[in-house]
């Protein structure tokens, strides 16, 4: 049996994360629905028996009508491709849900019940799976579970296995969480999870990842998984990409550069050709006299739907040290602040602003 | 540290030059164009270097590059200086000013040592550092320019404005007052105060509150539409609930529509088999014999009794009554008045007798049915008669051996009750005959070939029954097939086989429409039309209120706003906000910090400048002023003439203003230097604007200086010069005079 598996698409998701406003937010969102009909495309694809998708579909406190819509008629178009949705902490079952509140085609079924519950597949293939009943809080799947009668057993839901939660960064709630073993001592064959964005392929269980982007410094192959299931149990996967936005970290070292021209011109030269979302990272040695403003990197980030600028290690090229042995109010002012209990970009900030201010210059603000 | 020598290896117009200085007090004198500003800055170069940096040089150094390059403009810039340090060591400096690779810091006596790591500043070694200074603040901590004086002597502000730079900058740039009034302005304009509404802090304050009413709204609308769209869910259900109810009574009644049509049809079936023929004959051209036959028969069964008269005939009672009327006759003459006593019987008897007879003569006539009743009443009358009369005859028989009178009454009676009987007989052997004529024709008329009326009667009656019995049959026909006709509703059997076919057809779609859930319990087959009306009412008025809700809940969605682009739009007003109130932060903390360390260096430095300026105040006043303050807030310098009261600094004479302020250098270059090391005071041609006696006052006091300083001064003055020559003394001093024919053309 071939399965398609995906999960964490968030449809109508915020693009906050990046700055994104107005008319650029809607096409990344719209760009999220284009990501799953390629999902789907490629279920048609490969010949795929079945579809799965591990929780986190859309936001529930966001999905518009119109979200609703397209997902009964996308999955009604796969038809009769069997869809099995298990919903996950931000898309999770309740009375007003739109899994609850849709009219789904006869081929979708949405698990609904916080315990496993038992489908067959055929080919001797039983499938489990629950639901996220609320958007926090929800246990152990796993925990006094344990699967009845023969044949291969493979689940499929919401979850966070314990050892992998600490590589996924901030941000992300231990929900339903589990451990790896729970898995083979409760006798599934294989688990298809959803809720980390950082995808894994484990023995026993998989995390296909958040199949377009949600942040920055994503990392890892993800996207859906083609998994072939035989009828020992065993598990072969395929990843396939399947975003439609491409994101880019873009360094821009401005050591050497003496005007804002050079500095603009340097990141004229890095962003060539690229399109989509961008963060930049400024870092390098910045000569004091350059006025480095966010509005003027903005405009050679036209190009990108959206950006985000960050200060990375810009360090000014006053010399601090040189200057900490005057005998002046400003030796005074950088030993003082040097000594206060500050973060370091906090310093940075409070070091360069008063020292251009004893320079006599206007641009006070610091990146 | 003090300079020994500046070489100019390759600089401006010198190549391979050197100007050699005394410890204490140097006086270079040339005219203009003699080279001084090139080794004042070579001076400067050749302690400093320049800064090695990536990527374009600064306007300043393209500037002094443009100035001193090599006039030849071929092969190496080069200039350097050696350097006698407090600490003792005498340093080589080089510069190599075109690459800035070669640049090095050399112990003069140990060449191999180099120093340049301990001076490294800006990629280049900066002899400065060893003063505690860099190459901008040696330049305005060491250096005095003509400029200068004339300021302190033309702004009474000038004197604590140079004082602060100095304090804050080392007199490169700003004052700290300077520095704080720009912060504070960009504060006022870039982050202002809550309360005022036109500036960032503000505005992106309200962006924010609105932003998140905004989300407020929206995620309130997100929550009333899954609120509302939840109901219109239940509307749907309600009309499913009635829609199923409806569906289960319309197939129920279907279901019932087709089973009676298939009962009807299995029934007109079943008939139409017996009528292929169509509709069944009535045997209509035997009614006139059957009539016939009936009354035949019923004129033979009502024929009356024949009596045959018995008794006495009526020729012997008339005898009888001859003979009586004899003996009467005798009487006559008293009785004959006597009226007869039986007038009305004798009527009677007459119109029973009519009325017989004319009802035979009408059967014979062929009018059957009323001959027969007529008959029938009359032997009714005669009857009536003949029981009268043979109750009177009894009664006269009985008195006949009455009194004459009596007797003859009572033969009358008899003869009257013969005449009747005989009458009676008469009329019933007419009606027997007349019934027999009747069997006859009958029988006649029936091909009954039979003799006597017995039998014929016998076979009347027979053939009646039979004809009762074909009659009945033919009614039952004539019924099923009124009755096929009744089911078959004017159609034919086809068209109504047809029509079942649908109705089973149209039954079993509406079964079969039935969803799971009503299916098990089965169909209310007692639904009533009625019912099943209610149900489609109900189901259509919940329908209504469904496609109400749905209408309206469609029209809401269109304007619902969109919670993700709410949070985005609050995000974007947030991330402006934390970027005003982080620079407010940052501002207020960098003020907060500038200020502290400004009190702090003030307070550090007002000391010194009073305790350098009352070392030389007397001296330089001539004992007119001994005292001075200084204010560690401003900086601001006062003098005091003994006893009297505190003058400014910068309002004394321009002479003693003069001294003054190049005491204050001297103070701010012993501050401003790292303990241990005194900055050398470099002037350029700083006594232009001074009259002969200024001009002396100022070289005294900058040669009493000297002694704990060197002073380098630049001039083209003929009366410093003419000074220098007088006063300065070698090895202490030197006086170097420059030859503007030495310079290239």
């Amino acid at each position: 049996m071939k399965i398609v598996h995906f999960s964490d698409l968030h449809l109508d998701s915020p693009f906050a994360w990046v700055g994104a406003t107005g008319e650029v937010a809607r096409r990344r969102r719209q760009a999220l629905r284009q990501v799953l009909l390629r999902i789907l495309e490629l279920t048609r694809e490969v010949g795929a028996d079945a579809l799965f998708c591990g929780g986190d579909l859309f936001e529930h406190d966001r999905v518009t009508p119109d979200t609703a819509e397209f997902l009964r008629t996308s999955f009604a178009d796969l038809g009769p491709i069997p869809v099995f949705l298990a919903p996950g902490n931000h898309d999770w079952y309740g009375p007003k849900s739109v899994y609850e509140l849709v009219e789904w085609s006869s081929n979708v079924h949405i698990f609904h019940e916080p315990s496993l519950e038992r489908l067959d597949l055929g080919d001797g293939i039983s499938l489990w799976g629950a639901a996220h009943l609320a958007p926090a809080n929800t246990d152990n799947f796993l925990d006094g579970f344990q699967v009845e009668g023969d044949g291969v057993h493979i689940a499929l839901f919401h979850g966070a296995e314990r050892s992998w939660f600490t590589a996924q960064g901030g941000g992300k709630e231990p929900h339903a969480p589990f451990d790896a073993g729970q898995i083979e001592r409760a006798g599934l064959h294989h688990c298809f999870l959803g809720h980390y964005h950082r995808p894994k392929d484990a023995a026993r269980h998989t995390y296909p990842g958040n199949p377009d982007p949600l942040e920055f410094g994503e990392d890892g192959k993800r996207g859906a998984v083609i998994a072939t299931i035989s009828s020992d149990g065993q598990i072969h996967r395929e990843r396939r990409r399947v975003a439609l936005t491409d994101v880019h970290d873009i360094v821009l070292d401005v050591t050497g550069c003496t005007t804002q021209q050079q500095i603009r011109g340097r990141l004229t030269d890095l962003v060539a050709g690229s399109e989509g979302l961008a963060r930049l990272i400024v870092r390098g040695e910045l000569e004091p006299s350059v006025e480095l403003r966010e509005d003027d990197l903005r405009d050679e980030l036209s190009g990108f739907d959206a950006t985000q600028i960050r200060i990375g290690e810009v360090r000014s090229t006053y010399d601090i040290d040189a200057i900490r042995q005057e005998h002046t109010v400003r030796g005074q002012f950088v030993n003082d602040v040097l000594a206060a209990d500050l973060s370091p970009d906090e310093e940075r900030r409070i070091l360069m602003s008063g020292l251009r201010a004893l320079d006599g210059r206007a641009d006070l603000e610091v990146l | 540290m003090k300079f020994e020598a500046v070489n100019a290896y390759a600089f401006g117009p010198f190549r391979d030059a050197t100007l050699q200085l005394a410890q204490g007090m140097n006086v270079v004198y040339g005219p203009n164009e003699a080279g001084k500003s090139t080794w004042h800055a070579a001076l400067y170069a050749g302690l400093c270097g320049m800064r090695r940096g990536r990527g374009q040089p600064r306007r300043e150094d393209r500037d002094f590059e443009e100035r001193h390059r090599p006039w030849d403009g071929e092969g190496a810039w080069s200039v350097g200086a050696v350097v006698t340090l407090e600490d003792g060591r005498r340093v080589e400096l080089r510069h190599d000013l075109a690459g800035r690779v070669e640049s090095s810091a050399r112990d003069f006596d140990v060449g191999s040592r180099d120093y340049s790591n301990e001076i490294m500043y800006e990629g280049a070694p900066d002899g400065s550092r060893w003063l505690g200074l860099d190459r901008r603040s040696f330049l305005s901590t060491a250096c005095v320019r003509q400029a200068q004086m004339l300021e302190v002597l033309g702004d009474g502000d000038s004197l604590q404005k140079e004082l602060q730079r100095a304090a804050a900058t080392a007199g490169t740039d700003a004052t700290a007052a300077q520095g704080l009034e720009l912060l504070r302005d960009y504060h006022a304009t870039h982050v202002g105060t809550e309360r005022a509404w036109t500036r960032p802090l503000k505005t992106s304050s309200d962006e924010v509150a609105a932003a998140r009413r905004t989300l407020d709204d929206a995620r309130e609308a997100h929550e009333e539409y899954l609120e509302w769209r939840l109901q219109v869910e239940h509307l749907e259900q309600r009309v499913r609930t009635f829609e199923r109810q409806a569906d289960a009574a319309s197939a129920a009644l279907a279901e019932r529509a087709a089973s009676r049509a298939e009962e009807r049809l299995s029934r007109a079936q079943g008939l139409s088999a017996r009528f292929h023929n169509g509709p069944p004959r009535r045997p209509s051209d035997e009614d006139h014999l059957a009539l016939q036959v009936a009354t035949a028969l019923e004129t033979w069964r009502s024929r009356p009794d024949l009596v045959v008269p018995t008794g006495t005939t009526i020729p012997d009672l008339e005898l009888r009554l001859s003979d009586l009327d004899v003996q009467l006759t005798e009487a006559t003459a008293t009785r004959s008045d006597e009226p007869s006593p039986q007038p009305r019987s004798k009527a009677l008897a007459l119109l029973g007798a009519g009325g017989a007879a004319i009802g035979v003569g009408l059967a014979v006539a062929g009018e059957v049915v009323s001959g027969a009743l007529l008959l029938v009443i009359a032997l009714g009358l005669l009857g009536w008669w003949i029981f009268s009369s043979v109750t009177l005859t009894h009664t006269a028989e009985a008195d006949a051996s009455a009194a004459p009178r009596e007797r003859r009454l009572h033969i009358e009676h008899l003869i009257d009750d013969r005449q009747g009987a005989e009458a009676t007989y008469a009329a019933a052997l007419q009606q027997h005959r007349l019934a027999e004529e009747a069997i006859r024709q009958a029988a006649v008329a029936l091909g009954i070939e039979t003799s006597g009326p017995e039998t014929q009667v016998e076979t009347l009656r027979a053939w009646q029954q039979r004809r009762e019995e074909l009659m009945a049959e033919a009614d039952s026909e004539r019924g099923d097939w009124d009755l096929l006709q009744q089911l078959l509703g004017g159609q034919s059997l086809e068209e109504s086989t047809e029509q079942t076919t649908r109705l089973r057809t149209h039954a079993e779609t509406l079964i079969g429409r039935l969803d799971a859930k009503v299916m098990p319990i089965g169909l209310n087959q007692g639904v009533t039309d009625e019912q099943s009306r209610e149900f489609r009412e109900q189901e259509q008025e919940a329908r209504d209120e469904w496609n109400t809700g749905r209408g309206e809940l469609a029209q809401f969605a269109q304007n619902l706003p969109s919670v993700s682009e709410a949070e985005e739009a609050l995000a974007a007003a947030d991330h402006r906000l934390r970027r005003v109130i982080q620079l407010d932060r940052t501002l207020r903390t960098t003020i907060e910090f500038l200020e502290q360390a400004e009190d702090r260096v003030h307070r550090d430095l007002a000391p010194v400048l009073r305790e350098t300026v009352l070392e030389w105040l007397p001296r330089i006043t001539g004992g007119r002023y001994t005292d001075c303050r200084v204010d560690p807030e401003s900086l601001t310098v006062e003098v005091n003439e003994m006893g009297g009261r505190w003058r400014r600094a910068e309002l004394l004479s321009h002479g003693t203003a003069e001294q003054l302020y190049l005491l204050l250098r001297l103070a701010l270059a012993r501050h401003l230097s790292v303990q241990g090391e005194v900055c050398p005071l470099v002037l350029d041609d700083v006594l232009a604007a001074c009259d002969n006696e200024r001009q002396r006052e100022v070289l005294e006091t900058l040669h009493a200086i000297s002694e704990s300083a060197q002073v380098i001064l630049f001039t083209h003055e003929d009366g410093v010069a003419a000074w220098a020559r007088d006063e300065l003394t070698m090895p202490r001093d030197r006086f170097t005079e420059l030859d503007r024919t030495t310079l290239p053309a």
